[in-house]
C-alpha cells in the first residue's frame, strides 16, 4: 500500500449520470469480485471489472477516465451473467465508457443529447441546422426537392476550383463534411492524447518508457490494428460470443465503405470523374454495394443478436446502444435507398428527400464518434495499444 | 424391586448372533421371577405379550433385553412398573465384531485366542449385560414427584422495560400467567424508545418504521395481568423456581412479591465511547456516537453540533471499539444496520448529502440483508471496507478521515461534517448482577466472561438456559441483538419460563431431563461437610446452612448428578440411580481368571452426546472392540470415584470415561460435568500411581455426537495402550 493520500470527495452527480446512461445496478456491486474472476479478458496485473465497480459506486470520474480497463472491456457479459447480485458489471462498464467519452471531449451537452431519447429531434435539427444553410450555398437558393434535376442532381450548378470542377452536391456534401471531419478529428485526437497521458500517470510509467508519438505508433499500432481486425479479444468472449462475428462484419463494412468513400473523393472530386455510376460495371461501386450489404448484415446481426440477449439476461441494452445501432441501419438503409431511387423510375422523383435523410444520418454518424458509444472506435483501440505497449514495457522492466 | 421379568427379543439379528437359550439360563440363574424370549418385543404382539406376563406374574420391574434405550422408550412403557433396558442389538450384535487384520470382517466362529471364540467373547458381554440389568433393577427404587409443602407461584418476573422485557410480559400475560415487570427508568421503552425509527421487523424487511415498542409499552399498561414496577429494581431473590421471594425497591420503599420464573431482559449500556479516543471522540469535535446521533435524528436536528451548521456529508466508522481485543472483542450485530440507518436518515433529509460508511466487516444480520441492498442503491450512499488511519480536525470545522486498504486500492482522505462512531453494546450484567441472587454460589450468573458478560450459554440446543433454572435471559442482555430479534428471543424466553411453571407443578426436572421424577436426596446424617456439592453444582442448586450442611432447592436442581458424583461421603442418591446400584452392576458382570487373555474394559458413557455416538456407530456397523463394557451416565459429572474403585477392584484392566466437550465452547450439557471429572480424575490417577498402576488405565476423553471415528480409534487405541501394560494384577483378588 503506498503512502500516497488520495483526497476523495464521491461524486454523487457522476453516479446519478452513471445509473441514467444504462449503470443504474452500479450500486448493487458488494465488491466480491466474481466478475475479475471470470472475465476472460480481465489481465493479471489489472484486473477488471470489479474495481471499476467501486470507482463508479464513488463517482470517480478522473480514476475512470485513467483507466484503460474500461475500454478493454468488450461487453461479453460473463460478469453480469455470473454476478450474485445483479450488478450487471457489463453494462456498468458499458455506461462508464459512455461517462469517459462525456469526460474527454468539449461541448458536453452533444454527450447528452446523443445519450437520451429526448435529444435526438434536437440532434437532427442540429444536422439540418448545418445542412440546410449549406444546401442552400451550394445550389444558389432552396432547390426543389421533388424534383431530381433540381437537387441533387443539378446539372446546371458547377464550381470551378483551381483545376477541379464540381458539381453543386459535391460542393455541398465537402462543405458540410470536411469542416465536420476536421472539427472530429480535432477533438478526438486532443482526447486521446489526453487519455494517452493520463493512463502513462495512472500506471507511474517511468518517464525513460514514455516514448513518443511516432515510436508508440511504429510499435504497437500495427499489432493492436491486426487484433481488431481478427477481433481475438472479442472472441475470448463468453456469453455473448455470438457478437464477435457481426461486429466484425460491420467493421470491415466501415472500412470497405471508408476506402470506397475516399476513392470516390480522389475519383471524382479530385480528378473529376463524377459520379453518378454505373452501380454495375462500376468497380468502385461493386465494392460500396458489398460494404453496404456487409454493414446491413452485420448491424441487423447485433440488433437481433441483442434482442436475444436481452431475453437471456446477459445483456442490456440502454438508449444510447439502441441509437447507435438504429443510425448505422438507417445510415446503411437510407444509402440503398438513393441507389434504388435512382434506378427505379417509380421513386426516382423522391431521391432529393432520401438524399437528405441519408446526408443526416451520416451526419450524425460522424458527430457520433466523439459524443456516442461509436466513440469506442477510437477509445478502445487508444486502450488496445496502451494494454499492448504497457505489457511490452512491463516485461522489459521485469528482464 | 422383588419381581424382575427378564425378555429377550429374538429380532434385528440377535438371535443371529446370540445364542438365546444360554442367555435365558444365565437370567435364570440370576434368580429373577420370569425369564421369556420372544420375536419383534416391540410389535403390538410383543408388547402385548410383555404385559400379560407382568399381570401373570405380578412382576413390578421388567428388563428388555432388546434395543438401546434411546429407541422404543414410548413403546417399553408399562405404568408404575420399572423398566430398565438392555441394548443387545446396539450395544452387543451392531457394534461388535470380530475383524481381521485388514481390517475385513470375519466370522464369529474365529478363536480370538486358542480356545476361544469370538462368538464366547460376544455372549460374554451379552451375559454381563443381562446380569448389570438385574442388578440394577434390584438396587432400583420407582421415583415420586417432588412436591413441596408450600404452595408454588406461577408469576413470572421480567426484569426490564425495553423491546425484549415488554415482548416477554406481554407473551406470558397472553398465556394467562401474571407477571410483575420492573423497569429500573422512569419509563418503559428502554433505547427502542428513543429512537426516530428502525428497521422493520416483517417482511421485506428493506424500510424504516417507528419504533414498535410504542405499541408494546400501550398495551403492557393496558394489561391488568401485568404489574410494572417503573423506576424501580430487583434488590434480592432468594429461594427456587416456583418458590422464589422477590424483593423490588421502588424509590425508598421495599415490596416483597412471590415469583415461580424470571425473565432477565435487562438490556445494554452503549460502549463508553470516552476510551475511543483514537477515533476522534471527546478530541475532535463533530464526532459523535450513533446513540448520539440518533438522539439528534429524533430531534429532527441535522446540524453539526460544533456551529450548527446543516451536515452535508456524514462518515460512519463501523466497528468502532467492537471486534476489538482491547475494547468489544466481539461483533455487537446491530451497528451495521443502525449506520446504514442513520445514513438514510442522512439522505432523507438532503438530497445532496452524502453518507459514506467505513467498515471492516458488514453485518446485516439475517434477512437485514434486504435494507442493506435498498440503501447500497441509494446513489449518495458510500460503502468501502477500509481501516480508518487517523480522525482529526479538517477545514470550517469539518473533520478530517484518513481510510487505509479500502477497496478503492487506496489510503484515502475524506473530510466530512460529521463522524458518527457506531459503537457497540455491552450487556448490563457486564458491570452489575442485576438479579441480586441469594445464592451459595453468588448474587450474578456464574460465568459470564465466558460470553464477554452476556447472560448467554452454549448450550446450542437450549441457547435459552442460563446457569440459574428458572431465569431465563431474553433480548440483548442475552446476545447482541436487532429489536426484531429481541422480540423473537423474548417471546420464547417467555415460553421458557411457561414451560419451568410447569414442570415445577407436575413435579419432574424442569431441563434438561424432563422426563425425570428423580431428585437427589442427601443423608445428611453422614455429611462431613466438606462443601463439594454446595461448590461443584454447575446450576447453584445449593445453599448452606451456618455449619456448612448443604441446603437443597430441589426445583433448581437438573438432575446432572455432579453432587452425587463429588460425594466423598456418597450420602447424595436418587431413587433410580444410586452408588450402590451402579457398584452392584459392576460386581455383577463376570470377569475371567488372570491369564485368560482376553481383556475387559470398562466405559462409563455419557448419556448426551457420546452414548448417542455409539448407537449410531452401531447403526452404522461400526466396530466397537467387544472387551467393553459400557455403563451409561446421566454426566460425567455423576461418575462417583468409588465406580472407578469398584471397577477396578472388580478387575477391569482399565476404565475409559467418555464425555462432552468442557472449557471455553464447551458442549457439555450439564456445563460442568466433564470438567469436574477430569479434576476427580486427576486425583484417582494419582492414586493408580501410587498402587503402582498405570495412569493411562483411567482414561477420559471428550467426543462430539458425531466424532463416530474418533470414537472407535480411541477405544481400539486404549484397548492396544492397556494391552502393553499387561492385564490388571488385582484381577482375581
Amino acid at each position: 500500500m503506498s503512502n500516497e493520500v488520495l483526497k476523495v470527495d464521491a461524486d454523487l452527480s457522476a453516479v446519478k449520470e452513471i445509473q441514467s446512461v444504462g449503470g443504474d445496478t452500479v450500486k448493487k456491486c458488494y465488491q466480491c469480485a466474481t466478475c475479475s474472476s471470470v472475465c476472460p479478458l480481465s489481465p493479471d496485473e489489472a484486473p477488471f471489472p470489479r474495481k471499476q465497480m467501486i470507482l463508479a459506486q464513488w463517482g470517480f470520474r478522473d480514476r475512470l477516465i485513467s483507466d484503460p480497463s474500461v475500454w478493454l472491456c468488450h461487453q461479453c457479459g460473463d460478469c453480469t451473467k455470473y454476478c450474485p447480485r445483479n450488478a450487471r458489471p457489463g453494462d456498468v462498464l458499458a455506461s462508464l465508457r459512455l461517462l469517459v467519452t462525456k469526460e474527454l471531449v468539449p461541448f458536453k451537452f452533444m454527450h447528452t443529447f446523443y445519450s437520451h431519447l429526448w435529444g435526438l429531434p434536437i440532434l437532427i435539427l442540429i444536422a439540418l441546422a448545418f445542412i440546410l444553410p449549406v444546401m442552400f450555398l451550394a445550389f444558389k437558393g432552396v432547390p426543389d426537392l421533388t424534383n431530381p434535376i433540381s437537387f441533387p442532381y443539378n446539372p446546371e450548378i458547377n464550381y470551378k476550383i483551381a483545376f477541379m470542377e464540381l458539381p453543386a452536391r459535391v460542393v455541398m456534401i465537402d462543405l458540410l463534411f470536411l469542416p465536420l471531419a476536421a472539427f472530429v478529428v480535432i477533438i478526438i485526437a486532443n482526447a486521446v492524447s489526453k487519455m494517452w497521458n493520463m493512463y502513462l500517470d495512472y500506471y507511474k510509467v517511468p518517464v525513460a518508457y514514455r516514448y513518443g508519438f511516432a515510436t508508440v505508433i511504429k510499435n504497437y499500432l500495427g499489432p493492436a490494428i491486426r487484433e481488431i481486425l481478427a477481433h481475438s479479444r472479442f472472441e475470448k468472449c463468453g456469453a455473448n460470443s455470438w457478437r464477435a462475428n457481426p461486429h466484425k462484419m460491420l467493421l470491415y463494412a466501415f472500412i470497405i465503405l471508408f476506402i470506397t468513400t475516399g476513392t470516390v473523393f480522389v475519383l471524382a472530386d479530385i480528378l473529376g470523374m463524377h459520379t453518378p455510376w454505373n452501380p454495375f460495371t462500376h468497380p468502385v461501386k461493386w465494392l460500396g454495394n458489398i460494404g453496404g450489404i456487409l454493414l446491413l448484415y452485420g448491424v441487423i446481426s447485433l440488433i437481433t443478436g441483442r434482442n436475444k440477449a436481452v431475453l437471456e439476461n446477459s445483456l442490456r441494452t440502454a438508449y444510447p446502444d439502441a441509437f447507435l445501432l438504429w443510425l448505422i441501419l438507417f445510415v446503411g438503409i437510407t444509402g440503398f435507398l438513393i441507389e434504388i431511387a435512382r434506378i427505379v423510375p417509380v421513386f426516382y422523383n423522391y431521391v432529393g428527400f432520401v438524399y437528405i435523410a441519408h446526408i443526416i444520418c451520416v451526419f450524425l454518424l460522424f458527430l457520433a464518434i466523439p459524443y456516442s458509444k461509436f466513440s469506442h472506435l477510437i477509445y478502445r483501440t487508444t486502450a488496445v495499444v496502451f494494454d499492448l505497449y504497457y505489457k511490452d514495457i512491463l516485461k522489459k522492466q521485469g528482464s | 424391586m422383588e419381581k424382575i421379568g427378564v425378555f429377550i427379543c429374538k429380532s434385528c439379528g440377535i438371535a443371529d448372533r446370540l445364542n438365546i437359550e444360554e442367555l435365558e439360563a444365565k437370567a435364570q440363574e440370576q434368580g429373577v421371577t420370569a425369564v421369556y424370549s420372544a420375536d419383534f418385543l416391540c410389535s403390538k404382539e410383543g408388547k402385548e405379550f410383555i404385559n400379560s406376563k407382568i399381570q401373570e406374574h405380578g412382576l413390578d420391574a421388567v428388563s428388555i433385553c432388546a434395543c438401546s434405550f434411546r429407541v422404543n422408550y414410548d413403546v417399553f412403557n408399562f405404568g408404575r412398573v420399572a423398566v430398565d433396558r438392555v441394548s443387545l442389538r446396539e450395544g452387543v450384535v451392531w457394534s461388535r465384531f470380530p475383524v481381521g487384520e485388514n481390517g475385513e470382517i470375519l466370522d464369529d466362529s474365529t478363536e480370538v485366542v486358542s480356545g476361544v471364540t469370538f462368538k464366547d467373547e460376544l455372549m460374554a458381554l451379552a451375559k454381563d449385560y443381562i446380569n448389570m440389568s438385574i442388578a440394577k433393577l434390584r438396587s432400583y427404587k420407582l421415583p415420586q414427584p417432588f412436591k413441596p409443602e408450600e404452595e408454588m407461584s406461577k408469576t413470572v418476573l421480567v426484569i426490564g422495560g425495553g423491546v425484549a422485557g415488554l415482548t416477554a410480559a406481554l407473551e406470558c400475560a397472553k398465556a394467562g400467567y401474571e407477571v410483575v415487570l420492573v423497569e429500573k427508568e422512569k419509563e418503559l421503552g428502554g433505547f427502542a424508545a428513543k429512537m426516530k425509527a428502525h428497521c422493520d421487523i416483517k417482511a421485506p424487511y428493506k424500510d424504516l418504521v417507528e419504533p414498535v415498542v410504542k405499541g408494546l409499552i400501550s398495551e403492557v399498561e393496558a394489561n391488568e395481568k401485568i404489574k410494572v414496577y417503573k423506576g424501580a429494581t430487583v434488590s434480592n431473590i432468594s429461594g427456587a423456581p416456583g418458590f422464589y421471594n422477590v424483593k423490588i425497591k421502588q424509590g425508598g420503599k421495599e415490596e416483597e412479591v412471590k415469583i415461580g420464573a424470571i425473565v432477565l431482559a435487562a438490556g445494554f449500556k452503549p460502549y463508553d465511547a470516552s476510551k475511543l479516543s483514537h477515533l476522534g471522540y471527546g478530541v475532535v469535535s463533530n464526532v459523535i456516537t450513533n446513540v448520539e446521533f440518533e438522539k439528534m435524528a429524533a430531534e429532527g436536528k441535522f446540524v453539526r453540533p460544533s456551529d450548527g451548521a446543516p451536515i452535508k456529508s456524514v462518515l460512519f466508522i463501523q466497528c468502532a471499539g467492537q471486534r476489538d481485543e482491547n475494547h468489544l472483542p466481539y461483533c455487537s450485530s446491530f451497528c451495521c444496520l443502525a449506520s446504514l440507518k442513520q445514513a438514510k436518515y442522512v439522505r432523507e433529509a438532503d438530497p445532496e448529502a452524502k453518507a459514506y460508511i467505513v467498515y471492516e466487516y458488514m453485518r446485516t444480520m439475517g434477512i437485514y440483508e434486504n435494507f442493506y441492498k435498498t440503501l447500497q442503491d441509494d446513489p449518495g450512499v458510500f460503502l468501502t471496507k477500509g481501516e480508518v488511519v487517523s480522525v482529526s480536525e479538517g477545514e470550517n470545522g469539518r473533520v478530517k478521515v484518513v481510510v487505509d486498504n479500502t477497496l478503492l486500492g487506496e489510503k484515502i482522505e475524506l473530510e466530512v461534517d460529521v463522524v458518527v462512531l457506531a459503537t457497540g453494546m455491552v450487556p448490563v450484567t457486564a458491570d452489575e448482577p442485576v438479579l441480586n441472587l441469594e445464592y451459595r454460589q453468588g448474587p450474578a450468573l456464574p460465568e459470564l466472561e465466558l460470553f464477554y458478560g452476556y447472560a448467554d450459554s452454549n448450550y446450542i440446543c437450549f441457547p435459552y438456559e442460563t446457569r440459574r433454572t428458572g431465569i431465563y435471559a431474553a433480548g440483548a442482555v442475552h446476545q447482541p441483538m436487532t429489536i426484531d430479534q429481541a422480540i423473537e428471543d423474548a417471546k420464547g424466553a417467555a415460553l421458557k419460563a411457561i414451560q419451568c411453571l410447569t414442570a415445577i407443578e407436575v413435579g419432574h426436572a424442569v431441563h434438561p431431563r424432563t422426563w425425570d421424577y428423580a431428585y437427589p436426596e442427601w443423608d445428611l446424617k453422614m455429611c462431613t461437610q466438606c462443601k463439594r456439592c454446595t461448590e461443584e453444582c454447575p446450576f447453584g442448586a445449593l445453599n448452606e446452612d451456618e455449619k456448612a450442611f448443604p441446603i437443597p432447592f430441589i426445583t433448581r436442581c437438573r438432575r446432572c448428578g455432579t453432587c452425587f458424583g463429588a460425594c466423598p461421603q456418597r450420602i447424595i442418591n436418587f431413587k433410580d440411580y444410586s452408588i450402590d446400584m451402579i457398584g452392584n452392576m459392576i460386581k455383577a458382570t463376570e470377569m475371567p481368571e488372570q491369564g485368560y487373555e482376553q481383556y475387559r474394559f470398562m466405559a462409563f458413557v455419557c448419556e448426551n452426546d457420546a452414548y448417542p455416538a455409539l448407537d449410531m456407530i452401531a447403526y452404522k456397523r461400526m466396530n466397537l472392540p467387544v472387551s467393553f463394557r459400557v455403563i451409561p451416565v446421566r454426566c460425567l459429572g455423576a461418575v462417583n470415584v468409588s465406580f472407578i474403585k469398584d471397577a477396578m477392584s472388580k478387575g477391569y484392566d482399565g476404565i475409559l470415561l467418555l464425555g462432552c466437550k468442557y472449557g471455553e465452547n464447551y458442549q457439555c450439557h450439564f456445563i460442568k460435568g466433564s470438567e469436574l471429572a477430569n479434576r476427580r480424575m486427576e486425583n484417582v490417577q494419582e492414586t493408580l500411581q501410587q498402587l503402582a498402576l498405570e495412569m493411562e488405565r483411567v482414561t477420559i476423553d471428550t467426543v462430539a455426537i458425531d466424532e463416530l471415528e474418533k470414537i472407535t480409534k480411541l477405544a481400539k487405541d486404549f484397548e492396544e495402550t492397556i494391552k502393553s501394560y499387561g492385564e490388571n494384577p488385582f484381577k482375581g483378588w
